[in-house]
């Protein structure tokens, strides 16, 4: 058996914005129990630009149990917001990591309901 | 759900990159700086105190040297002299010692070489074996500074390799909450006197070396007419920013700073010099995206700085001399307006953009970056 994390969010579509909370559970099983587990918001660039990434906030549970789930809730920052130009493009994420197993749930923060398209 | 493991290495894909790439570069400047400049710089020096020998020249003539480059000259002198009652033969002409693609410049120094002629040469008086015909310098030490270009450009790449991926990966914070209200006077955001300034740099610094340096070399005529090319354009280029500094200089002044998308914004302006030349001005409010992007092609990888306009509307239009002093206007940031960002890597910004026509002259052409803040992001 692989290791699995899984991310659910308390709201679908994962559209928010700037300044609301992102709330959700992360859920974990794996073989052992992992060394720590942590589970963060981020944003990223994608796109012709170079990669840039940041982490907006993050929560870390250490010796955690080989199986189990951990709430969290992360206020978005009120920018940047969720945009697609021609040379970059800003991608929200919530990301979930224990030894190698790694999961990514993408988001929206943006007050028009959806990305920006420049 | 998607991977991100390629994204992430991205970043950090490009220091292993950069760093190895730029100290090649870096490293391969130094070793030929000093094997053209240090090395025979230090023994012109010493040659300088070097006792002069009466010699006599045993053979002269040029020597060529052919690879897949093409092929190159050198003089090969031999002269026989005396110290302490032995006899030596010294076989190198200057300090330098290298090859280069000119067969006449080396053909000159042997005709004025022939073999019998008496000569002096100045001798190594720790090693008289050691001996040099002709101590100085002149334009082949100038040669030696050119892989100081190297050794920049090495330097830069693995800077900018070891900044760019520290500054992609830090911990990010928003900007801290909080802005004055009030009017603010708009910056320019290069002012022509910059502008002109850098270009007249540029200029002199290109034609100086193509004029005053390359011309004098043995470089192909084909070689020597595309840098002169490039200089003639920088130095029309330099002349054009010079004639602009007598054009008339726009003022943008906003009655609040508290900007956000959607936001009505009122604007003053005032024209200050001759703006009577103007025979039309426009403003328009850009939103412009620029990005770092590094592109890399075979072993080669390039970053640089692009630009791209998303938004350019013009919010205002004048015409006749009458009314090209000063003016008021009222302009409305597009409601979903991406707000001003500055990332490590990347740029949003919002600015007005001031043209203005004059006839048989450069233009007036000038940028005023302001701020349009995140609602809800600064108070």
């Amino acid at each position: 058996m692989s290791d699995r994390l899984e991310i659910r969010l308390s709201r679908e579509p994962a559209v928010y914005a700037p300044g609301e909370t992102v709330s959700g559970t992360l859920y974990w099983e794996c073989e052992r129990a992992p060394r720590k587990i942590y589970c963060e918001l981020r944003w990223e660039t994608e796109g012709k630009a170079d990669f840039e990434g940041h982490i907006a906030d993050q929560i870390e549970e250490s010796a955690p149990e080989s199986a189990g789930s951990l709430s969290f809730a992360f206020r978005l920052p009120h920018e940047p917001w969720s945009f697609r130009g021609k040379l970059v493009r800003v991608c929200w994420t919530v990301l979930a990591k224990s030894g190698k197993a790694e999961t990514v749930l993408p988001l929206v923060s943006s007050p028009t309901g959806a990305e920006v398209v420049l | 759900m998607r991977g991100r493991g390629s994204k992430k290495s991205g970043g950090k894909s490009a220091v292993w990159f950069l760093v190895p790439f730029g100290s090649i570069f870096l490293l391969a400047g130094l070793f030929a700086f000093n094997a053209l400049f240090i090395k025979p710089l230090r023994l012109m020096r010493a040659a300088q105190s070097w006792p002069a020998v009466p010699a006599e020249v045993v053979s002269s003539q040029v020597r060529s040297s052919s690879t897949s480059d093409g092929t190159t000259y050198r003089a090969e002198i031999v002269c026989r002299y005396e110290v302490s009652g032995r006899s030596y033969t010294g076989e190198r002409y200057d300090a330098f010692g290298v090859s280069t693609s000119s067969y006449k410049k080396w053909a000159a120094v042997v005709r004025e070489y022939p073999p019998g002629k008496k000569v002096t040469v100045y001798v190594n008086p720790a090693d008289p074996s050691e001996s040099l015909l002709n101590r100085e310098g002149g334009p082949m030490l100038l040669i030696g500074l050119f892989p100081l270009i190297f050794v920049l450009v090495g330097a830069g790449v693995m800077a900018g390799g070891i900044v760019g991926t520290a500054r992609s990966h830090r911990k990010w914070k928003p900007e801290p909450a909080g802005i004055a209200d009030g009017p603010q006077e708009l910056k320019s955001t290069v002012t022509p006197q910059a502008k002109a300034f850098g270009i007249s740099a540029v200029a002199l610094f290109w034609n100086g070396m193509v004029f005053g340096f390359l011309f004098r070399s043995d470089a192909p005529f084909f070689f020597k007419l595309i840098f002169a090319a490039v200089g003639v354009l920088i130095a029309a280029g330099a002349v054009h920013a010079i004639l602009a500094l007598l054009n008339p200089r726009p003022q943008l002044r906003l009655h609040t700073c508290r900007i956000y998308p959607g936001s009505e914004v009122q604007l003053d302006w005032t024209l200050s010099g001759r703006a009577e030349r103007l025979e039309r001005m426009t403003l328009s409010l850009q939103g412009r995206e620029s990005a770092w992007v590094t592109r890399r092609s075979g072993g080669k990888s390039e970053t640089r700085k692009e630009h791209r306009l998303f938004f350019d509307e013009p919010v205002y239009e004048v015409t006749g001399a009458e009314s090209l002093r000063q003016g008021c206007l009222r302009f409305r940031i597009p409601a979903d307006a991406v707000p001003s960002f500055k990332g490590g890597r990347f740029e949003i910004r919002w600015q007005l953009k001031v043209r203005g026509e004059i006839a048989r002259w450069p233009d007036v052409n000038q940028e005023f970056v302001f701020k349009v803040y995140a609602p809800g992001g600064v108070s």
